[in-house]
């Protein structure tokens, strides 16, 4: 089984999931900026990188994370799907967990400094975003691991 | 071996493109009405976008697809490639063609009035007549790839 943490923005939701899914980020609801530090998050996990592979879990499945900066997380998603069921990849074999957490503002607002090579405001702006939406994160992983559990 | 055609939509250029390569249109066919007529065309909404579909096998028995995903052409490169490498698809087998940069204004706002607005009826007319003038130019990309596959053996 592998399970694919997909984020469809600027920001490292993925990777953080997939981060916190291996251990390497606690699961409490609270992060520090020494944990996100230690992992060093933006450098590590900003977009643009494709996809990343953390290793695997206590059950076994391969962790990655997936991000692409794109404003469709569906158009993504479906690409995906689809694209694994033309290759006669069954649905079995994976898990897709959708780290989409809206905020349309605050999305352009990161592409925008991105663009402007306001890199320290950018990176102080992905921790923030991190760091609020944290719980949601550590939530969702861990549904996602019960899920694994009872596979 | 699977050829996806993508472009903006998956309405039209890659329709037309899908089509040449499988036979079900010609460069011969320079009517409207055929290129109405052709299975996809001008007929899937935004909760398409994304989705891969199947048009048909050609005559070396490739599977040959269209793709809708808005302006991220450079997004399709990236997904399949990283899946690729997660699932150990080799990449020789699977081709993505980008048919965007042979789509003309006239295709660009007939499509918009049909598919953006939801006026098919004045829409459709204007972007198959404008899409018989890009026709060749399409044909042309078609046949590169066929090329590209009968030189690769595949």
């Amino acid at each position: 089984m592998k399970i694919i943490y997909l984020s469809s923005s600027d920001y490292p939701f993925a990777a953080v999931a997939g981060a916190v899914h291996c251990g390497l980020l606690p699961q409490n609801p609270v992060v520090n900026e020494d944990d996100l530090k230690k992992i060093k998050l933006v450098q590590n996990f900003y977009a643009g990188i494709g996809f990343i592979l953390f290793g695997r879990d206590k059950n076994g499945s391969e962790v990655y994370a997936l991000q692409y900066s794109c404003k469709k997380p569906n158009l993504i998603k479906r690409m995906v799907v689809d694209f694994l069921a033309i290759n006669n990849i069954p649905h079995n074999e994976y898990r897709l967990v959708d780290m989409w957490f809206w905020n349309k503002y605050l999305f352009g607002l990161c592409s925008i400094l991105a663009k402007l090579g306001l890199n320290s405001i950018k990176d102080w702006l992905i921790k923030n975003r991190v760091a609020k939406q944290y719980p949601v994160i550590v939530k969702t992983v861990k549904s996602c691991q019960k899920c694994g559990m009872l596979d | 071996m699977k050829i996806i055609y993508h472009c903006y939509g998956g309405n039209h250029s890659s329709v037309i493109a899908a089509a040449l390569h499988l036979g079900i249109l010609s460069t011969d066919q320079k009517n409207p009405e055929a290129i109405k007529n052709t299975p996809f065309y001008d007929q899937q909404n935004s909760q398409d976008l994304g989705r891969i579909f199947f048009l048909g096998r050609d005559e070396m028995e490739n599977e040959v697809y269209i793709l809708g995903r808005l302006s991220f052409d450079d997004l399709v490169e990236r997904i399949t490639g990283d899946l690729s490498k997660i699932f150990s698809i080799p990449e020789s087998e699977y081709i993505t063609v980008n048919i965007t940069p042979y789509v003309n204004k006239s295709m660009r706002f007939g499509g918009f009035i049909s598919r953006a607005l939801g006026f098919s009826r004045i829409g459709r007319p204007i972007v198959a007549s404008a899409s018989i003038r890009v026709i060749d130019r399409i044909a042309e990309v078609v046949s590169r790839v066929k090329e590209k596959l009968l030189g690769e053996g595949l």
